[in-house]
C-alpha cells in the first residue's frame, strides 16, 4: 500500500510530500506513476470487451458493451494500444495533449 | 462543464457536451455487491488496507497504490467507492480531478432543458475532460463504457479494498 497523490502533493510510502517544485518533471509517466504494474490487454466476452491486466486477464480495468453503434472493440484496442505505448516510449504521451480537448473522442486507430 | 472556480490548469480540457439522453441516467451495473465489481470469475481476493479512516473525510478522495494499479478512493457522504485511475479514452489519471462534482443533462424529461444532476458524484478526466459517475463507474457520455468498481470497506477504522 502506497499513497501516491493527495491534492496537488505527491506522498511517497514514507509520508513525505515531495511538491512538484522540487523535482523536475520531464514526462507523463513521471508525473503520474505507472498507474497499472505492466501492459494491459483486451478480453472479449459475449456482451463485451474488457480491458484488462495482460498478467491477469481476470482481472479487468474497464469494460465495453457491445451494441450496434458503439465501437468497444475499437475502443477497448485503443485504450491498450495508448497505454502500452506509454510503457514502452515514456516519453510518447497520450495522443492528445492533456489540457486538449480532443476533436473527436472516439478511437482513432492511428493514435 | 467546467467549474467556474477552477484556474484553466485545474479544470484542465473542456468537458465534453451531452450529445443525446441516452447517456444522462447511469445504469445499475450488474454486479454482485452493492459498490464493488469482483474479477471476471468471482474468485475471493483478500482485502487490502489503504490507510486509515482519517486519511479519507468525507467529500474528499485520494489516489493509493495497491496491487499493482493505482485505485482512487472516495468518500463521497459518507460512503466509499473504488475507481481505477485510468481513463477509458487515452489513459489519463483520471482520479487525480480535484474536484468531484455533478454535471449538466438535458432529457425529454427535462424538455431538453439544462438540469444539474449527481451532485458531489461526477469525476472529470484532467487530461481531456470525460465524465465518470463516481458510484457506478458509468461514463456519462458513453453508455457502454464503465469502469470497474472496486468494493471499499471501512473496519476498525482501516479503509480496506478488495481487488
Amino acid at each position: 500500500m502506497a499513497p501516491l497523490f493527495r491534492g496537488d502533493a505527491f506522498i511517497d510510502p514514507g509520508g513525505k510530500r515531495k511538491r512538484g517544485k522540487e523535482k523536475e518533471i520531464s514526462t507523463v509517466e513521471e508525473q503520474i506513476g505507472d498507474q497499472v504494474d505492466g501492459e494491459l490487454a483486451v478480453v472479449e466476452e459475449e456482451t463485451a470487451f474488457l480491458v484488462a491486466r495482460a498478467a491477469d486477464p481476470e482481472d479487468w480495468l474497464v469494460r465495453f458493451e457491445k451494441s450496434p453503434g458503439f465501437a468497444a472493440r475499437e475502443w477497448a484496442e485503443n485504450m491498450v494500444r495508448v497505454y502500452n505505448r506509454r510503457l514502452s516510449q515514456p516519453n510518447a504521451g497520450p495522443p492528445t495533449p492533456p489540457g486538449v480537448q480532443p476533436a473527436s473522442y472516439e478511437p482513432n486507430p492511428e493514435d | 462543464m467546467a467549474d467556474e472556480t477552477q484556474s484553466p490548469e485545474e479544470a484542465g480540457a473542456e468537458r465534453e457536451s451531452v450529445p443525446n439522453d441516452a447517456q444522462t441516467v447511469p445504469k445499475t451495473p450488474d454486479s454482485p455487491t452493492a459498490r464493488g465489481d469482483t474479477s471476471r470469475t468471482a474468485k475471493g481476493k483478500a482485502l487490502e488496507e489503504v490507510g486509515d479512516l482519517s486519511d479519507f473525510p468525507e467529500g474528499s478522495h485520494k489516489v493509493v497504490k495497491v496491487g499493482g494499479r493505482q485505485i482512487g478512493i472516495f468518500n463521497i457522504r459518507g460512503e466509499f467507492y473504488g475507481l481505477p485511475n485510468v481513463c477509458p479514452h487515452q489513459t489519463g489519471p483520471l482520479c487525480e480531478a480535484k474536484i468531484v462534482s455533478g454535471t449538466l443533462i438535458a432529457t425529454k424529461e427535462t424538455g431538453w432543458k439544462s438540469e444539474w444532476v449527481h451532485d458531489g458524484e461526477v469525476i472529470v478526466c484532467p487530461w481531456h475532460g470525460l465524465e465518470y459517475h463516481v458510484p457506478t463507474g458509468q461514463s456519462m457520455a458513453y453508455p457502454n463504457i464503465r469502469l470497474r468498481r472496486y468494493e471499499v470497506i471501512v473496519e476498525n477504522d482501516k479503509v480496506k479494498v478488495r481487488l
